[in-house]
């Protein structure tokens, strides 16, 4: 008896184990491969921490040559070389950096609907660069406070250049999204950007992966173009993936931008077989060196439709513009325009599938 | 919680049929006040499953540590006719948490390192089944005090890497709480000198910001 219930004793020892031993597998992987790692950051870093000699107030956007020709695109506004603050013309939203601890705030408010995304938890390595943070949206309109969640995981290399990027995302109605985004560096410039994606697809709940590129050459005299720290060579939509707002680059929190403008740059949706290829044509600098503007014509071939070969494209860049900062009364005269068109926007999103839907689609509105 | 309800649950169920027993045989007697009062001291070593999980709405942001708890501990029995005690002692916990990722090329690698002393208090009521056995269903608090904590990590392309490595209390961001209060429960089983056991605490207060440890815990010990 003493010898079965000594080895009933072990029997269940040893099962005691054999239960620890699985749950020692890796947790991390149920917020889709993100982490939290990083010190909690305080505030913004200075624009100087990334590489970026001159605070960009302003970047403007035309299909026609000519600042006259173009329009506003992102607005941002400084304090001692540090961003406090900002404007995305794509869904009229307000961008405010607030401090200790560091929240990235962005609102639109509307008669219909108020949409708030809050950047927090926001942690940094030694250069001020995020190395994770979560994020929270909030749709509150009169029927329901629709929400999202996302957190990211992020990583640099010594010389301060984004490498990766990780990001899980789920909704209150069971959607999620995980995304892996890695960037290849070459001699201070970025050659390439692959971003694939898994997500639950809203209509059939199956998995489908979906996969993004970017690539871009640069000229092999290094002196050409030299970059004075902007991301936007072609369009409004910056280089690499759509996770984080344009501001967060001008605001050097992801890293340092490339050395050189390239020369071109190919991008290519392998799920939608569309893609786009620009080529520069020309970067024109500024008497202090800063770039004034860079002109590029583009080849596109496009599922959408309106395939086109040839076709300009335009950015302007602004600096030391002083910016009304009272963002609200500025929001404000848009929204009246907006609402007296009797035009609802459709509902943001955190998802960078979504928001790269939606850039391909604001693409193409102003072309027609 | 789900754990929390587990461990209630599987608690319940190993210690009805107990009870019911143990009333069965010395019903008469009243078994459960007769020799089952004697203390015990011994040394606990405990595989612990630690989750820091944030504390953001709608957030599935966790991180598992893995480590072990080394302790000592003295029981007192505190009541005359019931077979009841507190159990308290001390000893020292690590944990390790680490993430490796990897994808084209591009490396990182973060890892959590945590020394502490923990302290330990419940009430423990015990059910002898026989001579040689005995359940101890126990509930209480514990104090973990932090004694080190780093944290590490390396990101990067062959060889193009950076680094760093930084304590985690009372570094300039890296602000988590050294005094941790919690509450556990679990039901442990002595036979003859040996104990083995299951438990789940969870801490009262934030370790990190926006971030809280619960931690399951499977025990085994010697009874002095």
């Amino acid at each position: 008896m003493d010898f079965k219930l000594k080895k009933c004793v072990f029997v269940c020892a040893a099962g005691l184990l054999a239960a620890a031993l699985p749950s020692c597998s890796n947790e991390d992987e149920e917020s889709g491969g993100t982490i939290s790692y990083g010190k909690l950051a305080s505030e913004v870093p200075p624009v100087a921490n990334a590489g970026i000699q001159f605070p960009v107030t302003g970047i403007y956007h035309g299909y026609s040559s000519g600042f006259g020709n173009s329009s506003l695109g992102q607005a941002y506004t400084y304090r001692d070389g540090r961003m406090t603050g900002g404007y995305e013309r794509l869904n009229d939203e307000v961008i405010e950096i607030t401090s200790n601890p560091l929240t990235v705030r962005i609102s639109r408010k509307t008669s219909y609907v108020e949409e708030v995304e809050e950047y927090k938890n926001i942690k940094v390595n030694s250069d001020g660069f995020i190395t994770s943070c979560e994020c929270e949206y909030h749709e509150i309109d009169e029927d329901e406070d629709y929400m999202e969640h996302c957190t990211y995981t992020l990583a640099y290399d010594s010389e301060g250049h984004r490498i990766l990027e990780k990001y899980h995302l789920t909704d209150v109605d069971g959607y999620w999204e995980n995304g892996t985004t890695t960037y290849t560096w070459e001699d201070g410039n970025l050659i390439k950007t692959e971003w694939v994606w898994e997500s639950i697809d809203d209509e059939d709940e199956e998995g489908v992966d979906w996969r993004y590129t970017e690539e871009m050459t640069y000229d092999e005299d290094e002196t050409r173009y030299p970059n004075t720290g902007v991301w936007h060579f072609y369009d409004l939509g910056a280089v690499g993936n759509d996770s984080f707002y344009d501001a967060f680059l001008y605001a050097g929190l992801l890293g340092r931008s490339t050395k050189n403008i390239p020369l071109t740059f190919k991008e290519n949706q392998y799920f939608d077989e569309d893609y786009y290829v620009y080529t520069t044509t020309g970067v024109n600098y500024n008497q202090d060196g800063s770039i004034e503007s860079i002109h590029s014509i583009y080849d596109r071939t496009s599922s959408w439709g309106g395939n086109s070969t040839g076709a300009s494209s335009h950015v302007y860049f602004r600096y030391g513009q002083e910016w009304d900062e009272d963002w609200t009364s500025f929001m404000s005269q848009r929204l009246t325009k907006s609402l007296d068109n009797g035009v609802r926007k459709p509902r943001k999103t955190l998802s960078p599938r979504k928001r790269l839907q939606e850039r391909m689609a604001q693409r193409m509105a102003n072309l027609k | 919680m789900k754990a929390i309800k587990i461990l209630f649950l599987s608690a319940c169920l190993l210690c009805g049929p107990a009870i019911a027993r143990a009333q069965f045989i010395d019903e008469a007697k009243n078994a459960l006040t007769k020799g089952d009062r004697s203390t015990w001291s011994g040394l606990r070593f405990s595989y612990d499953r630690s989750i820091l999980k944030s504390t953001a709405e709608e957030s599935e942001l966790k991180q598992g540590f893995n480590g072990f708890t080394l302790a000592y501990v003295q029981s007192w029995s505190i009541a005359n006719r019931l077979p009841l005690f507190v159990e308290a002692g001390g000893g020292l916990s690590f944990s390790r948490h680490s993430f490796d990722s990897s994808a084209d090329g591009v490396t990182l690698k973060t890892s959590h390192n945590l020394l502490g002393l923990y302290v330990p208090a419940n009430v423990v009521y015990k059910i002898a089944i026989n001579d040689k056995i005995a359940l101890k269903p126990y509930t209480g608090i514990y104090l973990r005090l932090g004694l080190l904590g780093k944290e590490k990590y390396e990101a990067g392309v062959e060889g193009n890497t950076s680094s760093d490595s930084y304590s985690v209390y009372g570094e300039d961001g890296c602000d988590w709480k050294r005094f941790q209060l919690g509450w556990q429960i679990g039901v442990t089983a002595d036979y003859q000198r040996y104990n083995f056991g299951i438990g789940y605490g969870i801490d009262f207060n934030k370790l990190a910001p926006e971030a809280r440890f619960g931690t399951f815990s499977l025990r085994a010990g010697l009874n002095f």
